[in-house]
């Protein structure tokens, strides 16, 4: 009984969000006994990974507050559509907030509105709906599967949703919805959504409405626009929407260290270890300059020659490949991208109903 | 109470959404013509001659001063839209089979420009005016079908007559605004606008504050058309008083609300909000709160507006931030909103997400369906993230 109205303290049957991090979240009804799969009443103890929770003792506690359990704490949030859609059990495949946050908007819903959906699936877009249209709106939810009607109706009663949908068990392809006339938008989820359009049509206010279908495949689309253009509804607009979640973080990035130097390379010592001797006493110096104290050393020209030789092959001392700079690096705050994210959920097709359209078939019968 | 969205037929004085093909402008009707389209093409339209017809009706632009180009509107029924679209088939014109015969050396057209503009001025109606140009283009039988279709479109665009007028809706004014010039809203893109309003929980009756800048109030008026009457919005501020009076003449005005949902909009300055004081009474009944910034603020103060919400009702408070910065053109930027991810998450934010989206139309027609050509580049960052209780209250 959570959805209906916002409340601060848990209450015995509200249902929760248990939040450990972005991938481990959870939905939890408070409950004192849940049924196992014998069929027996058995005390509601969740198993997490860090322990496990007496589900009971969460009430009376506040929404927000941390809970400690064995290897690690997590929060109770309270319910919202966006974490229950995170959250909820799957019947069907669902929509996530960022088509829904699309759906919701472009078909104009907000408090008041009166909406008609097909099908409920899980339920995932209908309770952000649901939370949109407020105690005053209203929500025609339709699904043709039995099982799938049967928990959405029992889900939307336990979440205390009851007062503003009204779920069917209905083909609405081809009975329509028992209403008429009383919608201010229509969302389609249909695998043939041009069967249920002239009824959606039928579904709007007179004065005119929204309709949305959303459809994974190209070919559903494009019959099911062709098919609003000839109803005469207008403004027929398909797109895509995603979400490029990035990942912030402090990661550390190595700092080269330039400094000019007009020193010999590699090569130009190599070269010139092959020429005369005469070039080599300058060689010599030259890495005598670089090695601190090495004026000191009480070296023999003959160790010199040996000393340059060793710098050859391995040790001469370049600014890129000091030990300085390799060490040298600076902490910067980024952002990822995922690896891995959604290319596609479906397409969305809008399309405005104009006032005093003529409906194109008759009223169904209920 | 008899909600001002159920009023159906335009008035005198409200703010309606004009749309010819895809161009789209906020607007108020007045006595006053309104100007569309360039100097030298530019139409002057009484709007005013639909008054009284319901919103969303489709009108004909009807020439009434051939000199001056003046227009009144005529509305259509259903009857006469369709045989409107009827008369642009090009069914029974010969096409080709390919594009091989064509040849691009710009002599196809017969008409002048200044025969075409004679034409319109003459008081031929659009659907003329095309008719006479496709006629008088030798190469039209040799383009394909399709072609031939998109070339009608085009000039269709240019010479056609039919406008629609909608009630000023969030989606509508959104897309109008952001039409218009992207930088009148800070880069707000309506497809994030309506994340951040899922984000926000923001239900009928909810208690919402916002800090809103540089976007016309768009947001504002969004997160009050979702509360409705009963609920509460905060227009936090900064800068000059008078500020706040420039959303009466914004996307808030535009929605045309009636006196009660806009008594559920109050304003206070930012330098106030310490002086806000938790309510004596038991929170249990209240609504939820939140605080929503759609607008980034410098990472020191939004903490003020956290710090202080959090006083006033401890519990899951959600914030929110759209990456803008409304004197550069560059606003899209999302390094403020990195540094404030960083910042909140050590100030008990959890269940973060920056994100952006994505946003991509396409072009759906038999044989031809495919992206849009064009697509927005980005359309501003956003932080979401959950507020839990400090430790020592639990």
């Amino acid at each position: 009984m959570t959805f209906d109205k916002f409340h601060k303290i848990i209450k015995e049957c509200d249902t929760v969000i248990l939040y450990f991090n972005n991938t481990q979240t959870y939905a939890l009804e408070v409950t004192k006994t849940v049924k196992n799969r014998h069929g027996q009443q058995v005390p509601h103890v969740f198993q997490s990974m860090y322990g496990a929770l007496k589900v009971e003792s969460l009430v009376g506690l506040q929404f927000g507050c941390r809970v400690q359990l064995a290897t690690g704490a997590g929060y109770i949030f309270y319910p919202t559509p966006e974490l229950w859609t995170l959250t909820l059990p799957h019947r069907t495949q669902i929509l996530y907030t960022t088509d829904i946050s699309m759906v919701i908007a472009r078909l104009n819903i907000g408090p008041g509105s009166v909406v008609c959906e097909a099908g409920t699936g899980s339920g995932s877009l209908s309770h952000a709906i649901l939370r949109t249209v407020g105690p005053t709106g209203h929500l025609h939810t339709a699904d043709f599967h039995e099982q799938r009607w049967l928990a959405a109706a029992d889900e939307f009663k336990r979440h205390g949703l009851n007062d503003r949908v009204t779920t069917y068990w209905r083909d609405v392809c081809t009975l329509g919805w028992p209403v008429t006339e009383v919608a201010d938008a229509v969302f389609l989820d249909l695998p043939r959504p041009w069967l249920a359009l002239p009824h959606a049509v039928n579904a709007v206010k007179l004065n005119g409405g929204r309709i949305c279908s959303f459809s994974p495949c190209i070919e559903q689309v494009s019959r099911t626009c062709e098919l609003m253009r000839s109803l005469g509804l207008q403004n027929v607009t398909t797109l895509e929407v995603l979400t490029r979640e990035l990942q912030v973080l402090h990661s550390d990035m190595p700092v080269i260290d330039i400094t000019p130097d007009d020193r010999p390379n590699l090569k130009e010592l190599e070269m010139s270890a092959g020429e005369s001797d005469a070039k080599r006493p300058k060689l010599s110096a030259d890495i005598e300059s670089s090695q601190e104290g090495s004026e000191d050393c009480n070296v023999t020209e003959s160790e010199k020659s040996d000393l340059s030789a060793i710098a050859l092959t391995k040790e001469v001392p370049s600014p890129i490949f000091n030990g300085e700079g390799r060490t040298k690096s600076k902490s910067i705050l980024s952002a990822y991208p995922k690896l891995t994210q959604a290319g596609h959920t479906g397409y969305l097709t809008f399309c405005i109903v104009p006032p005093g359209l003529p409906r194109p078939v008759s009223t169904p019968v209920v | 109470m008899e909600d001002p969205c159920s009023i159906s037929t335009i008035s005198d004085g409200c703010w309606v959404v004009f749309q010819k093909g895809t161009y789209l402008k906020l607007t108020k009707i007045t006595q006053k013509p309104y100007m569309l389209g360039k100097r030298r093409e530019s139409v002057s339209i009484h709007l005013s001659s639909a008054i009284g017809q319901p919103y969303g009706s489709t009108f004909q632009m009807v020439c009434s001063n051939d000199k001056k180009r003046i227009y009144y509107l005529q509305c259509l029924t259903w009857e006469e839209i369709s045989n409107y679209d009827l008369k642009r088939e090009t069914a029974n014109e010969a096409s080709a089979f390919d594009n091989r015969n064509l040849l691009g050396d710009g002599s196809s057209q017969k008409l002048t420009m200044e025969e075409i503009m004679a034409l319109k001025k003459s008081g031929a109606s659009g659907e003329e005016v095309i008719q006479a140009i496709t006629a008088n283009s030798t190469t039209f039988s040799s383009k394909t079908k399709y072609s031939q279709q998109k070339y009608v479109d085009k000039k269709g665009k240019k010479h056609a007559e039919l406008i629609v007028i909608h009630k000023p809706t969030i989606d509508l004014i959104a897309e109008a605004m952001f039409f218009q010039g992207p930088r009148t809203v800070s880069y707000l893109r309506p497809d994030s606008l309506y994340q951040l309003l899922s984000y926000s929980n923001v239900y009928p009756g909810s208690r919402v504050a916002v800090y809103d800048s540089g976007t016309q109030g768009l947001v504002t008026a969004a997160l009050l058309h979702r509360l409705g009457a009963a609920g509460r919005l905060v227009h936090v501020y900064a800068g000059e008083k008078a500020l706040k009076y420039t959303y009466f003449t914004s996307a808030v005005t535009a929605m045309n609300f009636d006196d009660d949902t806009f008594s559920a909009l109050s304003f206070l300055h930012i330098n106030r909000l310490h002086k806000v004081k938790k309510p004596e009474k038991t929170l249990d009944t209240t609504l939820e709160p939140l605080v929503i910034d759609p607008r980034l603020l410098r990472p020191d103060a939004p903490m003020d507006v956290t710090d202080n919400g959090t006083q006033e009702q401890p519990h899951g408070k959600r914030k929110h931030d759209q990456d803008e910065k409304a004197d550069k053109p560059c606003a899209r930027r999302k390094a403020p909103l990195m540094e404030l991810y960083m910042e909140l998450k050590n100030h008990g934010g959890r269940c973060m997400h920056l994100s952006e989206t994505w946003l991509r139309e396409l072009q759906v027609l038999p044989e031809r369906t495919h992206p849009l050509v064009n697509m927005s580049g980005g359309g501003g960052f956003l932080l979401t993230g959950t507020k839990v209780c400090d430790e020592d209250q639990k």
